[in-house]
């Protein structure tokens, strides 16, 4: 069994979702709310991403575990803003005790799990190509001010970073996105300074993505572990 | 909500046509230019993720001068691609007219 990454620290594990093929073994593995999900989809691209997120998110909580990845029950806590019941997904079923917090990610080809020992908020994302000036009404006051004066390509960059942190955060304390993203700044606070009760850092991307981790608490990100890289050769 | 012919029904559809080009140039996905209006955009067939469906929201408040997200999320309006449409034409409608 793997030992779970100590506190202020996190595992990732990188996938490539066109190197990953689920057999019907690894699909029946999913249980009733992911089969539903995934054959909700009307591309059969985005039902591809979907289950093989969810079919490595199972394998590596597994490994963490002594568990098999078909009889790992995700349950959610409270969304700590409104109680509602679609909050931060943790572990729920028998054997759980004790075990990882996690997050799950997935954008274009790239799948990211981060493994923790407290709550932890990961977000990956595919660049988009498309002007993405219009987001700049979502955001914190600071962080609008700071980001509408950059010049571009500065100010296209500075809006994925934006996102890909304050999507971590989100995910970190469960707070659901349509709450809103205004409510605290992200990218504007002094560097290096905690984002809403969590610690932020940027986590190292394939080409053409960005990601970012936020880990519960002030105490900083103290090591992140790739336990599974990118492949190198596939490029972004 | 209006669902036979007419200029509200015309302009829902043109809203739609510009939604799609929105979805297309966020995702890079030209497929997303011949969705059906019955749709679902959120949570299932679709399913955008959360930049995707922040920026739309993002770009319908741009362009139509519509802010679906106020008031806390609109979710009848979010049902599909048609339903979304037919909300935004609606309340551009009534902001021109002053009446909403």
């Amino acid at each position: 069994m793997r030992p779970r990454p100590a506190v202020s620290g996190a595992d990732l594990w990188w996938f490539d979702i066109r190197s990953v093929h689920p057999s019907p073994a690894d699909l029946a593995d999913l249980d009733e709310a992911e089969r539903a999900k995934a054959g909700s989809f009307a591309f059969a691209a985005d039902r591809h991403r979907y289950q093989a997120a969810h079919v490595m998110l199972r394998q590596v909580l597994s490994s963490y575990l002594d568990v098999p990845p078909g009889e790992l029950v995700v349950g959610r806590v409270p969304c700590p803003q409104c109680g509602g019941p679609d909050g931060r997904p943790v572990l729920a079923g028998p054997g759980s005790a004790g075990g990882p917090q996690f997050s799950l990610a997935h954008s274009g080809d790239a799948v990211l799990v981060a493994v923790a020992a407290q709550p932890v908020g990961i977000d990956v994302e595919q660049e988009p190509r498309g002007c993405m000036c219009s987001m700049t009404s979502a955001m914190h006051r600071g962080d609008a001010s700071v980001i509408t004066a950059l010049p571009e390509p500065e100010r296209h960059e500075a809006i994925i970073r934006w996102w890909v942190r304050a999507e971590a955060v989100l995910k970190c304390t469960g707070a659901g996105i349509a709450h809103g993203l205004d409510g605290f700044p992200v990218v504007s606070g002094p560097a290096g300074a905690p984002v809403h009760g969590c610690s932020v850092d940027p986590v190292a991307s394939p080409p053409g993505y960005r990601a970012a981790i936020a880990l519960a608490g002030t105490a900083g990100v103290a090591a992140l572990a790739v336990r599974a890289a990118w492949p190198p050769s596939a490029g972004g | 909500m209006s669902a036979g012919a007419g200029p509200a029904s015309a302009a829902a559809a043109a809203i739609a046509d510009e939604i799609r080009r929105i979805l297309a140039v966020a995702t890079g996905r030209p497929e997303m230019l011949d969705i059906p209006a019955d749709m679902p955009l959120f949570g299932q067939a679709v399913a955008l993720d959360s930049l995707t469906g922040t920026l739309l929201l993002r770009e319908i408040r741009q362009r139509f001068g519509v802010d679906v997200a106020a008031d806390d999320l609109n979710l009848d309006a979010l049902a599909t691609l048609g339903t979304l449409a037919a909300f935004v034409g609606e309340r551009a409608a009534a902001d021109t007219t002053g009446a909403g």
